[in-house]
């Protein structure tokens, strides 16, 4: 997890990860900016895991309610609300994390073409944020949303991809 | 120049007709005539965007040259303060204004529409005050066109006269999933026919001359939707006979394909539909609630949402309420958003984890106890709602008087009342007047029935509106008004048991908005009514007393017995009834035959005077199973009693292991039976693999393929829930059962379940002696 | 819609499971005990519930806490309560 920088300058960058990965790469990831400063976190798979990250905190020794209210969290439910979420810039130029961005892409009662006009529309805020602060992508793709990850992974600045190993290491048994 | 007719009536349905506007039936007050009217009805709608998207959207709808009429004008937004600038666009029909906004949805999607998918039903009782089976007072031509109409009613009146519907009903003789059904039954006025199917020309003219002749306003069909009404539609294009189904004519049946969809974390399944014109079909299987509240139910959700009487017997309470607010709406003159787009404010990550929590929930005192009562709130988060003023236009708004939100960094605008708060209001008030009627009622006065109706279709209501303020796609939903209720619900609760606390009582359980107290003295209704007065002086929400207990025992988790469990519980009241909650018998997916052998024995139970007396109807219990269980080993037990229904959870191919309910289900689909997620299977458990037999499958299984041990384990089980309270092990309970052990004595002594309040150090060392002071119960 | 911080009971849960290495080592005796403890902890979820601390586990210490402090109380009058009975 050292290797993938923590984005303090504006761009935009992707990362795509297992979803445990995702999970604890994301909680890592705030923590750390929150020593630091404010952040701001969009969660569009309603699973921004608070209590994991105050136990991240205390091991990092931040002060636990001061780091918190550092930490501004707003969470899309619908396809819509997610691009009107995105539509909002990051006040002063504070880093914004993005969980989960394709879930609420996912919706069956919205139709495919509808759900990837309304992904290009919030690529597009998304760009015109990262101009001018750092914005960081967490997913981790069902296979099903591989048209809509295409799109992502055009936009973004840099993208990072969780390889998984072809030949996981084998340990012999003890019977 | 037409003459004119005057006459009174009911609304009995209403559509839009792309010629003339709106179709109205009305049901003459004489109960014999019946009236199709028709009224022109201009509809509008309205969108919203930069100055340039509106001229290009101008420019283009101009083109097209329509007769509609575009203004610029300005409409109030629920969610901004100043009047929002708007296009509106006036079309001449609704057909014409659904037409016109289904094509420019697709041609302009970023375009923000309001009022533009509007059930015409609600828009017609929005502007005219006209609702589904309110009394009117028209005026026609004898084309038929109406120059004027008034209502006589209103949704919230109680006591309203009833209509004199023609209903006829028709019923397959069986459930068609399980076997082609043989004949049609069919009751009207009394009378009762029979017309087999196989006579299938036979059976179209005979019930064509009977719509033709009793002409009825209601056909009420059992599997109706799902398949009489398609079955009848093959045998019209088979013969050639076309069976006048709706009244209008050229217009036969709308059909809508079945479907299912997830809600929160279940799978919901809605069945196809088959609906009419100028007459209400309900097909009873498929009617949301309709073995809790039947047709009287049916008719309050038309009256009071506004929707068609075949759209509010076919829809979720969700849609309900959303149909509510969306009246409210209208007359007040505030836009109707299509899409839902108010999200989330920015919050810390410490109000997340403030806010983002239920209802309260506790962990209740393990064990039996006597003479306890039961406080509810009444319909405690509308009210909060509608006595706080949270909508989601009002909270995070302050204005000059506004209130905190307890535990939250949250403020409620007090200044303007919320469109919420405002649509609930009539409808709480209601379904109070209707609660105070029926407390004082003889149960055979002929209001009582369709008031408990009305009561119960309100509660519906009153339940979803809360869920639908947090609802995902709610139109006037909002995540912070959603935890404002539950953090204001946590409030009263614990100021409840606060105010029980300091008046002596001791809280036994409590949960989201009940609770159970006792009091040593205390047994009467009249002895709880100081706690009740003094929880409304402290909550400003009224509570009621659900009843007092002769004893109530809470259940323990089923892995571990010393951890309690918030909702299982089962408790007899004063007045000898009973209240059972999470238990096997309140189970869909226990057989009737174990629900009635647990029921049995709550009735034995319910033989003794009071808890310390429950011991002395073991010996009965215990050979009440025994003979229950020899009746299952020797296949006295009829298969129906065994069945089980579970709900498939996904499609097959999803499955990774195959439960039992999968299982069943792919029997099915070998013999081309196709169900879908949210449906129900229905099965035996039977010896050897795969272990289940679909009952929907042709053919009757042989009773000896059940597999009894597993029905012998399943009854263990539910006869543990009712008796481990009694102080019984499991083992014991396996020896009774499962051994020639006859019963011998009761299991020693009841445990000392009421578990004694423990005094504080301080307390303790008081001079008072304390031996004696311990106290005993039950 | 919401309920994006996990329930009490999964915190519960899960607090427990991070400690299933440690019970692991204990003796058998030991960990019937420690289980005791966590038994005591669940009976006041809804309390830890409400509380809403950011760190839950020390509201289920706490809980485990008033749980032994009962069980003392209700020890100390049993004792007062016999010496009554032979000081007689």
């Amino acid at each position: 997890m050292e290797l993938i920088t923590i984005p303090h300058s504006p761009t935009l960058q992707l990362l795509v990860a297992p979803s445990s990965f995702q999970r604890k790469a994301a909680i890592t990831f705030i923590a750390e900016l929150a020593q630091t400063g404010p952040v701001r976190v969009l969660d569009g798979g309603n699973r921004f895991d608070v209590l994991s990250l105050n136990r991240e905190l205390r091991r990092k020794d931040l002060l636990l309610y001061t780091a918190l209210e550092r930490i501004q969290v707003a969470r899309a439910f619908t396809c819509y609300q997610m691009t009107t979420l995105l539509e909002q810039p990051a006040p002063g130029g504070i880093p914004t994390l993005v969980l989960n961005l394709l879930t609420t892409f996912q919706d069956e009662n919205t139709s495919l073409p509808e759900r990837l006009r309304l992904l290009e529309t919030s690529l597009y805020h998304l760009q015109k944020t990262a101009r001018h602060s750092p914005v960081l992508l967490i997913l981790h793709p069902q296979p099903t949303e591989e048209p809509f990850l295409a799109l992502i992974r055009e936009t973004a600045d840099r993208v990072w991809v969780f390889e998984q190993l072809h030949h996981p290491p084998v340990q012999l048994s003890l019977l | 120049m037409s003459s004119r007719n005057e006459f009174h009536g009911w609304l009995l349905d209403i559509y839009p007709d792309p010629a003339q506007g709106v179709i109205l039936w009305l049901l003459d007050e004489d109960g014999i005539r019946r009236h199709r009217l028709h009224q022109a009805f201009p509809t509008a709608f309205y969108v919203h965007s930069d100055n340039g998207s509106l001229r290009a959207l101008w420019r283009y709808l101009k083109s097209l040259s329509l007769p509609i009429q575009l203004s610029r004008v300005e409409q109030q937004d629920l969610f901004r303060e100043q009047p929002l600038p708007v296009l509106k666009v006036l079309t001449k029909t609704p057909s014409a204004q659904e037409q016109l906004f289904h094509h420019l949805k697709t041609s302009f999607p970023d375009l923000t529409y309001y009022n533009a998918d509007i059930p015409l039903a609600i828009r017609y009782a929005a502007q005219t005050h006209v609702f589904p089976l309110a009394r009117c007072w028209v005026l026609a031509t004898d084309e038929g066109e109406v120059e004027a109409l008034e209502t006589l009613d209103s949704p919230w009146m109680i006591d309203t006269p009833p209509v004199p519907l023609r209903v006829m009903v028709l019923a397959p003789d069986c459930n068609p999933d399980h076997r082609e059904p043989v004949e049609l039954k069919v009751h009207l006025e009394g009378k009762h026919y029979r017309f087999p199917f196989k006579e299938e020309r036979g059976l179209l003219i005979k019930l064509r001359a009977l719509l033709r002749r009793y002409d009825p306003d209601l056909l009420l069909t059992v599997w109706g939707d799902n398949w009489l009404i398609t079955k009848l539609h093959q045998l019209m294009e088979k013969h050639q006979i076309t069976l006048p189904l709706s009244r209008e004519q050229g217009r036969g049946v709308e059909r809508r394909e079945e479907r299912f969809y997830h809600s929160y974390g279940g799978v919901i399944y809605r069945g196809p539909q088959a609906r009419l014109f100028g007459r209400i079909h309900i097909s009873t299987e498929n009617t949301v609630m309709y073995h809790d509240y039947g047709l009287e139910g049916v008719f309050e959700m038309a009256r009071v949402t506004g929707l068609r009487i075949q759209t509010a017997a076919r829809v979720s309470p969700g849609t309900g309420i959303s149909s509510m607010q969306i009246l409210t709406a209208l007359r007040q003159g505030v836009l109707v958003p299509w899409h839902k787009q108010q999200v989330e404010r920015l919050k810390t990550a410490y109000s997340l984890l403030q806010a983002d929590r239920g209802g309260m929930v506790y962990q209740p005192t393990i064990g039996l106890h006597s003479q306890v009562a039961e406080i509810d709130f009444i319909s405690m988060y509308p009210s909060i709602m509608e006595h706080f003023n949270i909508s989601p236009e009002t909270v995070g708004k302050s204005g000059a008087n506004g209130t905190f939100v307890p535990e939250l960094e949250m403020t409620i605008d007090q200044d303007h009342r919320g469109l919420v708060p405002d649509t609930l209001q009539p409808l709480l008030e209601k379904r109070i007047k209707l609660k105070q009627a029926l407390a004082g009622m003889n149960p055979k006065d002929i209001r009582y029935l369709p008031y408990q109706a009305q009561s119960s279709a309100h509660k519906w209501l009153l339940v979803t509106c809360f869920g639908y303020l947090g609802y995902k796609n709610a139109r006037f939903g909002r995540i912070e008004a959603h935890e404002a209720v539950t953090a204001y619900g946590r409030e009263a609760l614990l100021r409840a048991k606060e105010a029980a606390e300091d008046l002596g009582y001791r809280v036994l359980h409590m949960y989201v908005d009940g609770l159970w107290v006792q009091k040593e003295g205390a047994s009467k209704v009249a002895d709880f009514q100081p706690l009740l007065e003094e929880i409304l002086n402290r909550t400003g929400l009224p509570t009621s007393l659900d009843g007092v207990y002769r004893w109530i025992a809470f259940l323990s988790s089923r892995p571990d017995p010393r951890v309690p469990v918030a909702n299982r519980y089962f408790g007899l009241f004063q007045n000898g009834t009973w209240k059972v909650r999470g238990i096997e018998m309140r189970r869909d997916d226990t057989s009737r035959w174990v629900k009635n052998i647990q029921l049995e024995m709550l009735n034995l139970l319910a033989n003794a005077p009071d808890a310390g007396k429950l011991v002395e109807q073991l010996p009965r219990i215990h050979s009440l199973l025994q003979t229950r269980l020899a009746a299952l080993r020797e296949q006295k037990v009829s298969l129906e009693e065994l069945l089980i229904s579970q709900k498939l959870s996904r499609t097959l191919g999803e499955y990774k292991v195959l439960s039992s309910a999968a299982r069943a289900a792919a029997q099915l689909e070998e013999i081309g039976k196709h169900l879908i997620p949210g449906q129900r299977v229905l099965f035996l458990y039977t010896r050897g693999k795969p272990g289940v037999y679909a009952w929907d499958l042709p053919e009757r299984p042989d009773p000896g393929v059940i597999d009894t041990d597993r029905y012998a384990e399943l009854l263990c089980r539910a006869a543990f829930t009712i008796l481990q309270p009694l102080g019984i092990e499991e083992q014991t309970l396996r020896w009774w059962m499962f051994t020639n052990a006859g019963y011998g004595a009761p299991p020693g002594f009841l445990p000392d379940s009421c578990s004694q309040e423990i005094p504080l150090l301080g307390d303790f060392f008081l001079p008072t002696p304390p031996l004696g002071l311990s106290n005993p119960l039950i | 819609m919401g309920r994006t911080v996990s329930p009490i009971t999964q915190t519960f849960l899960q607090e427990r499971a991070a400690f299933a290495r440690f019970r692991r080592a204990l003796r058998r005796s030991d960990q019937r005990v420690l289980d005791d403890l966590f038994v005591s902890a669940q009976k006041h979820l809804s309390a830890a519930s409400y509380a809403s601390h950011a760190l839950p586990f020390e509201t289920f210490l706490l809980s485990m806490l008033l749980e032994e402090h009962k069980e003392i109380i209700r020890l100390r009058r049993e004792v007062a309560e016999i010496r009554h009975v032979i000081q007689e």
